[in-house]
């Protein structure tokens, strides 16, 4: 390639050496074509289609015979756009078929995905991506995946809303399905007949939003104004929220609170008070919901607690300020950002959440279980389901869009610098006293309810108030006998259990690597369309998990992409919903490693590859472990999404619980969850222990990153 | 790709007419030099004068926006950093903190495909040349800023790169040890014949270790010369003031009163008045001018 004088068309680097790999990459893709069964549940290839008089596979398999060939020629330009083109067809092909079409098998999905690197290869040689190979792979293909597993299905499940049960384009019948009273109806403000479902929700998630802050706030003004005696209890309200299905303490507040539950039976013996069904409906879901999403507005209220600048405080008081009045004008000022935060993430989390509404709301209907049961409710009606995923997601994009705005204007910055000694002052009496009980009250409220969960599956029937100790109920769940010279898993969870910690197990390092990698580029190369890039990978986490699942169950239910019914829409599901998580912690961590040690790898003429492997990867460790305690334990927990997807085969834990519930089968179900907890505690335990070390030492390494 | 493995002295470094531009800013502009092998050149400007930027550029760690780099007569302008034959010391040093000593040495070896003995051997070599033998199992968050410093060097030394880049080496260094690994920098250069390229905002530095100086000012070369065509005929009144201490004294110029090589001076620190306005040929006498007194040599 001769130098340029005058301006370069772009500042980019070319790669010098002949690129063999994108040549073998395409061959591997034409090999697929040629010999994996293209469609899924086997059968011909692409090629032997084709040749069967299959005209569409036509194109496809010339097109990636073409792109061997350009790549090998080294034509870039030609192999981009032939790769492309390559990919486009097949899709569209695909899609004309239409549902009775074929749905893409193993040789489809390495074809295309081979191609897509064939393509991604070529762009970056023709100047894109600053010319890295490696980038452009990583780019193309996890938006390509964002795209085909995220935007695709969400997509079209909201287009779905607009045509009837025929397939016909309905626009009237959207217009009726999305203003309907059923959804937006605020009778119950006047009195008398009932509010609409999307108003349900939204009352639901402010009282939950409003609560659940003020919850933390108490306990995170006991916590760092008390001293470290409490730390403990930081301990706990962290650990907390990771390890309990999202429907555990909904089921603990049952056990206790409802018609035939413990509490209410000592009531009614010793006060006379009625036994009624006060708990199901908007007072169960939302104690339910404030006592599952308060733990994370204490998070969040305890940081930014501590990162008030005692001197702020002390100032204040040097200026005569009485404690009240320190409170008043300095602390709780300062605190107002957090605090808007920690109310839109309970409410969106209220919002989304689908476990304790499904337990407990009885008639008081909520957007998020009403989607469930228009599809798998007598009536079936996907159109309506649809419609109310579409009021479910603009009601959370528009909690989400508040949050950004609001936390935009409101952050002020409190730690600049060194950090500043000094105490914080100590809350006002009065203040003192009453949140410190509360939050006693509130802590002994929490612990009462895992103390349910976990003896409830010891006693004979905790829902009915018959506390004799039996065992029968782990017997029936967990049994175990020996057959023929090796155990057999004769108790009816274990099938499930199975399932969802090896749909755990796979889909947790997919996310740390999907995730991670996409940390990686878009903190440490510079390419067009990065911030695109950035926003795409983090979509998902605004999208709520019903909405998720509804959409799965529309797009993926027939060809070309079938996948409903099987094992990897949950790994798929599992990925791309905690994939933002991961890209966060990545961001963060590789924030903490100094740049120019990548660059001086690559200056020790590295490859893009060895650099990663030799050198971030190893400094990441303590990010890739929290990722995949992540992604495990969430994948355990999750009940949303993978409600609608899981089947008779392929059941899941939390979805099998939900079950039991369902069918009035309390102990079980409290027996089954008390195991998960423990499984997600051992996890969580061992892995800090791992980690613990791994810290150590990295605290050293990371001063000399930083070269000071 | 093994490529052969080219001996010190065969590196030379020229930038034609390099251009860097981040959006509407200009860091570099429109430079030109040449660092012929074996000699050590030093970039000396005030922070944010594009000598780091430059430098970077050399290594293949910034594309160039227009202009031509060729090292060892071949053009590298579009080459990546990892395809360029260019080692460089970071600032920070950059030493992976998850490795040893050794392993921190042997890395630039096994990326371009040796067998770990072989690497071994290599850099076993350097580090005895740069007397860290004894320390190859210790990890960086192990030794003492001098040590770790060696470490960066003898990791770039071990490819036996056409060019060594150094970045700011000695700022994270005491005063009393920058000094002497100066010197020590100078003497391997030296005996090596090694072709340096130096980035530094010290002028004492700059003057002290250096063949040939090149200060920048605003993204391009406002004089280059030797040490002492620096110091003693400095050609604008950034210049004057910007390398060691001198007296300036403004007064009228008088042709028949002012030496032929002081005119020049004048002339120039009228022209150059303001920080990042080019400085222009300007006419061979003027009214005002201003002159540098420097203590030391006469």
């Amino acid at each position: 390639m001769s130098a340029v004088h005058g301006t370069l068309e772009r500042a980019v680097f070319v790669p010098a050496h002949r690129d063999r790999l994108t040549a073998v990459v395409a061959a591997i893709a034409l090999v697929a074509l040629a010999v994996l069964p293209w469609a899924l549940g086997g059968g011909a290839s692409a090629l032997a289609r084709a040749h069967g008089g299959a005209a569409a596979f036509w194109p496809l398999v010339a097109a990636a015979a073409g792109a061997a060939l350009f790549a090998w020629r080294g034509l870039d330009r030609a192999t981009a756009a032939i790769a492309a083109f390559a990919v486009l067809w097949a899709f569209a092909a695909g899609f004309a078929a239409g549902p009775r079409g074929l749905s893409f098998g193993i040789g489809a999905g390495v074809a295309l995905l081979a191609l897509t690197v064939v393509f991604a290869r070529a762009i970056a040689r023709r100047g894109r991506f600053a010319g890295d190979t490696v980038v452009a792979t990583v780019v193309v293909v996890i938006a390509g995946l964002l795209l085909l597993f995220v935007f695709f299905p969400v997509g079209k499940a909201l287009v779905a809303a607009l045509f009837d049960a025929d397939g016909r384009f309905a626009p009237g019948l959207a217009a009726q399905r999305l203003l309907t009273p059923d959804i937006w109806s605020l009778g119950c403000f006047a009195g008398g007949t009932r509010c609409g479902v999307a108003i349900n929700s939204a009352v639901l998630a402010t009282i939950v939003g409003v609560g659940s802050t003020l919850i933390g706030l108490v306990l995170a003004l006991v916590v760092q104004r008390g001293g470290q005696r409490y730390a403990a209890i930081t301990r706990l309200l962290s650990v907390l929220p990771i390890i309990t299905p999202p429907f555990v303490l909904a089921l603990a507040l049952v056990v206790l609170f409802g018609r035939t539950g413990v509490v209410t039976g000592w009531l009614s013996e010793w006060f006379g008070i009625p036994r009624s069904r006060w708990l199901y409906g908007l007072p169960g879901v939302s104690i339910a919901q404030l006592l599952t999403f308060s733990p994370i507005a204490f998070m969040i209220l305890h940081g930014a607690l501590q990162a008030i600048s005692p001197a702020l405080e002390e100032a204040a008081q040097t200026l005569r300020a009485s404690r009240w009045r320190v409170f008043r004008t300095i602390t709780l000022p300062l605190l107002k950002p957090a605090l808007a935060n920690a109310f839109l993430l309970g409410f969106v989390e209220s919002l989304a959440d689908f476990g304790n509404p499904i337990v407990l709301a009885g008639n008081y209907e909520v957007l998020s279980t009403k989607i469930f049961f228009a599809v798998a409710g007598a009536q079936h009606d996907p159109g309506q389901a649809a419609a109310l995923a579409m009021v479910l997601l603009a009601l959370t994009l528009v909690a989400f869009w508040m949050q950004q705005r609001w936390l935009g204007k409101l952050s002020y910055v409190t730690v600049s610098g060194k950090g500043d000694g000094g105490v914080h002052a100590s809350l006002p009496r009065p203040l003192w006293t009453g949140s410190f009980t509360f939050a006693a009250l509130w802590i002994v409220f929490t612990l009462a309810c895992y103390a349910v969960i976990l003896t409830g599956g010891f006693v004979k029937d905790i829902g009915r108030g018959d506390l004799t100790p039996h065992l029968g109920h782990f017997a029936s769940g967990f049994g175990v006998e020996w057959r023929n010279g090796g155990p057999a898993f004769t108790g009816s969870a274990w099938d499930s259990l199975f399932t969802t910690m090896l749909v755990a197990a796979v889909a947790a390092p997919l996310t740390a690597i999907v995730g991670l990698l996409s940390a990686y580029v878009i903190t440490r190369h510079r390419f067009v369309g990065r911030r695109a890039f950035e926003f795409l990978t983090m979509v998902s986490f605004a999208i709520p998990g019903t909405v998720i699942g509804v959409s799965y169950i529309v797009a993926f239910n027939v060809a070309p992409l079938e996948l409903t019914g099987g094992m990897a829409i949950l790994v798929i599901c599992f990925v791309f919903r905690n994939m933002p998580v991961g890209v966060r912690a990545g961001v963060a961590a590789l924030a903490q490693i100094d740049k120019t040690l990548d660059e001086a790898s690559s200056t020790l003429r590295a490859s893009t590859v060895r650099t990663l492997t030799a050198v971030i990867l190893p400094l990441l460790r303590p990010a890739i472990v929290a990722t995949l305690v992540f992604s495990f334990t969430h994948a355990m927990t999750a009940v949303s999404a993978v409600i609608f997807l899981a089947t008779a085969k392929y059941n899941l834990a939390t979805v099998y619980i939900i079950g039991r519930v369902e069918a009035g089968e309390y102990p079980l179900a409290i027996a089954y969850s008390s195991v998960l907890i423990f499984i997600m505690l051992a996890v969580l335990l061992a892995v800090q222990a791992m980690v613990g070390e791994s810290r150590l030492g990295r605290r050293a390494a990371a001063t000399i990153a930083t070269g000071n | 790709m093994k490529t052969e493995q080219k001996s010190p002295t065969s590196g030379e470094v020229v930038f034609e007419r390099v251009t860097k531009r981040y959006g509407d800013v200009t860091a570099v502009d429109e430079v030109s030099f040449r660092v012929s092998a074996g000699e050590l050149v030093t970039l000396l400007g005030p922070s944010g004068c594009g000598k780091t930027t430059t430098l970077r550029m050399v290594a293949g760690l910034e594309p160039v926006t227009s202009g031509r780099v060729t090292i060892g007569g071949e053009d590298v302008t579009l080459r990546a950093a990892n395809e360029r034959n260019v080692s460089m010391v970071f600032q920070s040093y950059a030493l992976f903190p998850h490795m040893t000593v050794l392993e921190n040495v042997c890395y630039g070896p096994i990326s371009m495909g040796a067998d770990k003995a072989k690497a071994r051997q290599l850099a076993q070599q350097k580090l005895g040349m740069l007397g860290l033998t004894g320390l190859e199992k210790r990890l960086p968050s192990e030794l003492s800023g001098g040590q770790q410093q060696r470490v960066a060097v003898a990791r770039s030394l071990v490819l036996e790169p056409a060019v060594l880049l150094f970045d700011e080496p000695l700022s994270n260094l005491d005063a009393k040890l920058r000094r002497h690994v100066r010197d020590e920098i100078r003497e391997l250069q030296q005996a090596l014949a090694l072709t340096v390229l130096y980035v530094t905002h010290d002028q004492e530095e700059a003057l002290a270790v250096s063949d040939r100086v090149i200060v920048m000012e605003c993204g391009r070369i406002a004089q280059e010369g030797t040490p002492e065509e620096l110091y003693e005929a400095p050609r604008s009144r950034f210049l004057a003031d910007f390398i060691g201490d001198a007296n300036l004294v403004d007064g009228e110029l008088r042709v028949d009163a002012v030496a032929r090589r002081s005119r020049r001076a004048a002339c120039a620190c009228r022209c150059a008045p303001t920080a990042c306005r080019p400085a222009r040929r300007c006419s061979p006498c003027g009214r005002t001018a201003c002159a540098s007194c420097r203590a030391g040599r006469d």
